[in-house]
């Protein structure tokens, strides 16, 4: 092993902090700043900070809005590897098939991020890993999706709306007869005087409305007497909601 | 650089790493643009930028403990990972030859700074703009090639025509030269 030349490492300082060295000078680069004495090494390392932070603030010339359903994915991969109640033998199934999925199924995430967007619209995270804890304030859908969150059969589906108008993501427990719906990574937003209506399907008669989505990652939406139901689909409808669907089905999602 | 700022978004960032949802979620809402930004400028594909920021937040919280607040910015620092992640995916993906044609055709246009932010943020803006006065056409055009182009500086070279060694030069000619003015600057 050749000691390292400070003088060498010195003049591609600048061009290892912004990683424009090829990977091999790279690697060796860093290998040589490992081996420097400590007191030459921090010098060095104060200078590549430096110039990382000139690069980060020329490379705010590029900021740009980021998707919604990208900032989801991020704080619920946060979320998932951080369970409120912080006691992973107590986490709920929703966040156990999280864990042992994040990294790889898209309706992983999307279980995570459609815990956060109800812990969020409750105001606290009030729903995740609180399976014995104190019950929260008495609110309906609080209480509906924090036993459906926990039941022991819980299940997700997911299912992204057509024209961008949303991913909507469904947690079912057949032994609590009920579902909770959230709508988040809204691409394209509605319009002011439209909204978003879930249906429930039974695959015979007319559609029956379960709701209203008010907002984007606002209120989730609570289904009971989910034994009749074979479906849920959303369309978009005058604002205040229709008794029928009028526009063509956004999606539709099987139970 | 922004320093009133900087003591926030390092407590963000440890507040995170220790599992705080609201402290991430307030360090996310605060960086995301930046963070995106420079992903999608590299990258040039919303997909592949998509993934390169949520990789690279993971390792923000997960790794949160390496920062040195003694030592830059967590911007800085949460910037650099990104960067390094997006040149890595571009050169695996080879991005980078369909950047190459863009760069030929319309030089290295660097849009201005954004208006409308604090006014801190305008003085740093002003410093950042006075010290890339200083540097040649030419070591703008490589340095914008290489930190927003992905390339190593070979790799610039040969998309140039110009020897290894002019190129090896002037991209760190130019960035020393603007590191030494915004640290002076700043000071």
């Amino acid at each position: 092993m050749t000691t390292p030349e400070p003088g060498r490492l010195r003049e591609d300082l600048d061009l290892f902090a912004v990683d424009a060295l090829p990977p091999g000078e790279h690697a060796r680069f860093a290998a040589e700043l490992a081996r420097l004495p400590a007191a030459q090494r921090a010098e060095f390392e104060a200078q590549i900070a430096e110039m990382q932070a000139v690069m980060a603030e020329y490379a705010a010339r590029y900021s740009d809005r980021a998707p919604e359903e990208l900032r989801q994915r991020v704080l619920a991969d946060h979320a998932a590897a951080h369970p409120s109640d912080r006691e992973a033998g107590d986490a709920p199934p929703v966040a156990r098939i999280d864990r042992t999925r994040r990294r790889r199924g898209r309706a992983a995430i999307a279980v995570a991020a459609a815990a956060v967007v109800v812990g969020v619209a409750m105001g606290a995270g009030v729903l995740i890993g609180r399976a014995s804890a104190p019950r929260p304030p008495a609110d309906a859908v609080v209480e509906a999706a924090g036993a459906v969150f926990t039941a022991p059969d819980a299940q997700l589906a997911s299912s992204a709306l057509a024209d961008g108008r949303g991913i909507l993501t469904v947690v079912s427990s057949q032994e609590r007869d009920q579902a909770v719906v959230t709508l988040g990574g809204v691409a394209n937003p509605v319009p002011a005087d439209r909204v978003l209506q879930l249906w429930k399907l039974d695959g015979g008669s007319t559609p029956v409305s379960a709701g209203l989505f008010s907002a984007p990652g606002g209120a989730p939406v609570v289904v009971d007497d989910l034994a009749a139901v074979a479906a849920l689909a959303v369309t978009l409808e005058p604002s205040g909601g229709s008794a029928a669907p009028t526009t063509p089905i956004l999606t539709e999602l099987a139970l | 650089m922004t320093r009133s700022q900087e003591p926030d978004l390092t407590g963000l960032l440890s507040a995170a790493a220790d599992g705080d949802r609201e402290a991430f979620t307030a360090l996310y809402d605060l960086t995301s643009a930046r963070v995106y930004g420079l992903a999608l400028r590299i990258l040039a594909d919303r997909s592949h930028a998509e993934e390169v920021v949520q990789e690279s937040y993971l390792q923000c919280w997960q790794q949160a403990d390496r920062f040195d607040a003694r030592r830059g910015t967590a911007l800085g620092w949460m910037m650099t990972i990104t960067h390094r992640r997006a040149v890595d995916r571009v050169r695996a993906e080879r991005l980078h030859r369909r950047r190459s044609a863009e760069y030929a055709s319309a030089g290295a246009a660097v849009p201005e700074p954004p208006v409308g932010e604090d006014v801190e943020r305008r003085d740093e803006a002003v410093t950042l703009r006075q010290c890339l006065g200083l540097l040649t056409a030419l070591q703008r055009s490589t340095i914008e090639m290489s930190y927003f182009g992905g390339m190593s500086y070979p790799e610039v070279a040969e998309h140039t025509d110009t020897p290894l060694p002019t190129i090896k030069s002037r991209i760190r000619d130019g960035l020393r030269r603007l590191r030494r003015c915004v640290s002076e600057g700043a000071s």
